[in-house]
């Protein structure tokens, strides 16, 4: 048997969880463009990357409570984690500093500077959930 | 779906715990768990699979309707 990175059963929910990612896409790319159209909350491209993190954290955070998102054959699971925490805190780290004095906000609307910061909150949510999911799952297969 | 106590039996019998036969077949425990429990029905190729590590027949482990479910 082919050795896929995962098995059936994962795949089966990722493309459930992919559907109801997109869903909840959809409905916040309208609900954006009803706002926006009376009221400008951010640039563009924020509006684009905070519908975007929103949706990825999702999709993330539902495939690892369901065990679908880290492979079957991957090999020391938790190194990239641990890269994503680093790139998160860093990221997090340099926009604060950048920015403690000047802020996000301009005219009432979120300026640029805050997709690193928003980049940065991701990446570490991202790493947190999923080492906090290995440790669960390690604690259950051990139980 | 109902419950597929076979596989828990031949499992049983061969001394192994879920990890170690979803190991073997090259899935996750969560999946076994749900081919156990009747949660997820595998396909053919899967049920193989199971069956040759296991080292029972198809029908011993996924056939009629008498004594493997519950």
């Amino acid at each position: 048997m082919k050795q896929n990175n995962f098995d059936e059963y994962q795949l089966m929910k990722r493309y459930r969880v992919s559907f109801q990612t997109l869903i909840l896409l959809l409905i916040m790319v309208f609900i954006n463009g009803m706002v926006s159209d009376h009221y400008m909350w951010a640039t563009p491209i924020v509006q684009a990357m905070i519908i975007v993190s929103v949706s990825t954290a999702y999709f993330v955070s539902v495939c690892l409570f369901k065990d679908a998102y880290i492979g079957n054959h991957t090999r020391n699971k938790a190194a990239g984690l641990v890269l994503f925490f680093v790139l998160g805190a860093a990221n997090t780290a340099t926009s604060l500093y950048a920015n403690w004095h000047t802020g996000y906000v301009e005219n009432g609307a979120l300026q640029n500077d805050v997709v690193s910061l928003i980049l940065g909150i991701l990446f570490l949510y991202l790493s947190l959930a999923g080492l906090l999911s290995l440790y669960v799952l390690k604690k259950r297969s051990r139980d | 779906m109902p419950r597929n106590i076979m596989i828990k039996v031949a499992r049983a019998e061969l001394d192994m715990t879920q990890k170690d036969l979803a190991d073997k077949v090259g899935i996750s425990r969560q999946t076994m768990n749900a081919i156990e429990q009747g949660e997820w029905n595998p396909t053919i190729k899967l049920c193989k699979a199971i069956c040759k590590v296991l080292g029972k027949s198809l029908d011993d482990l996924f056939g009629g309707d008498d004594g493997e479910t519950e």
